[in-house]
């Protein structure tokens, strides 16, 4: 029996960037990921940091490459988070890795992380649970658990298809819904 | 038409840690990885770093984690290397993402990067050719590229059907018999 304290397969690679537009470039043009789907200016429902409400706005863009996911991350807010705390404001580099948890584990899956002494850093709600656990003195980064619905394996199965049949430069920023970002 | 200068699916993610055995612990243990297949204390073939031959030593640990492979990576002296580019000893973190090039487009997708600006940090020869290309100032990190050819198909094959296979605990250290140092 696997014996490990995560369950479920890492699916996402995640990049704190200074840059959200700047890095999707970087990332399409060099890794040829994309498009990327972008939520600006996020807050997350029911936001917790370090055990305290938050109100730190970030900027997300998520985009396949390979065979798993690349989560951009930029916060132009000056309030404190799991990002600040690797990052300073022009500073880059790996942040998280995540795995998608059933609801129904989802409580045994958190369990498991505090039982073993990794502090739950951060946590938010959208349709599902987010927790972010402080992994980085074994792994040098953090690792988030996101609750798995057919909602959310439904937005992630979009964001890999679109990109297996995308043609690396048609609307390579879209909003969440799929429509090209305007503006951008 | 797409035309990214990666054009191969990227399988690799790799880390420096201080000491490959309890990098290979925590990956197991907190993420699932493994098993992970060990070279200790290998000097590449035909290694350079910068322009340089190059002797510095590193030990290297492979093991599948979810769709992707992990490489954890250790520097076994203090020579200059594309790691202690990024990582002084003591310090441990993401290094480089890998992808797998026909070993006969090496040299023109190589060029590809050079062109764009990218500087070729460091190249050896495993299998096939191997280049280490310096993005950190767009990327934050290393790309590299690798040659493929069925040998490196039965290398990354092997360590994935055994992750899959794989009861979480047994032998979680392994060596293969077959090894690119040949």
């Amino acid at each position: 029996m696997r014996e490990t304290l995560l369950e479920h397969p890492v699916m996402q690679y995640a990049f704190v960037v200074d840059d959200l537009d700047e890095g999707m470039r970087h990332w399409t043009r060099v890794m040829g990921a994309g498009p990327f789907f972008v939520v600006r200016d996020f807050l997350g429902n029911e936001l917790m940091y370090r055990g305290t409400p938050s109100s730190t706005r970030v900027n997300y863009a998520f985009g396949q490459c390979g065979p798993v996911q690349i989560q951009l991350i930029s916060q132009d807010d000056p309030g404190p988070s799991i990002y600040r705390d690797m990052f300073a404001p022009g500073e880059g580099g790996l942040h998280h890795v995540c795995a998608l948890v059933p609801l129904e584990d989802w409580d045994t899956q958190v369990e498991r992380f505090t039982r073993a002494g990794y502090e739950c850093a951060s946590s938010l709600t959208t349709t599902v649970p987010a927790v972010y656990f402080d992994c980085r003195k074994d792994l040098g980064h953090f690792v988030e658990l996101y609750g798995r619905t057919e909602r959310t394996e439904g937005f992630f199965a979009m964001v890999a298809k679109t990109h297996a049949n995308w043609d690396g430069s048609t609307d390579p920023v879209r909003t969440r819904d799929g429509s090209p970002e305007v503006g951008v | 038409m797409r035309e990214p200068l990666i054009r191969y699916p990227i399988v690799q993610y790799a880390y420096v840690v201080e000491d490959l055995d309890a990098g290979i612990k925590h990956w197991v243990e907190v993420l699932g990885a493994g098993p992970f297949f060990v070279s200790r204390n290998h000097r590449g073939r035909d290694h350079t770093y910068r322009g340089t031959p190059d002797e510095a030593v590193f030990s290297y640990a492979f093991g599948q984690a979810g769709p992707a492979q992990i490489q954890l990576i250790q520097c076994m002296d203090n020579s200059p290397s594309v790691y202690r580019d990024m990582f002084a000893p003591g310090v441990e973190g993401f290094h480089h993402v890998a992808c797998l090039v026909p070993a006969a487009d090496m040299p023109a997708e190589v060029a590809r990067f050079v062109d764009a600006g990218y500087e070729v940090a460091s190249t050896l020869h495993s299998y096939v050719p191997v280049a280490y290309l310096d993005c950190r100032s767009t990327l934050g990190f290393f790309v590299e590229l690798h040659g493929f050819n069925e040998d490196v198909e039965e290398l990354f094959t092997e360590i994935r059907e055994a992750h899959e296979n794989w009861d979480g605990s047994t032998e979680p250290i392994r060596v293969r018999n077959k090894t690119s140092s040949k």
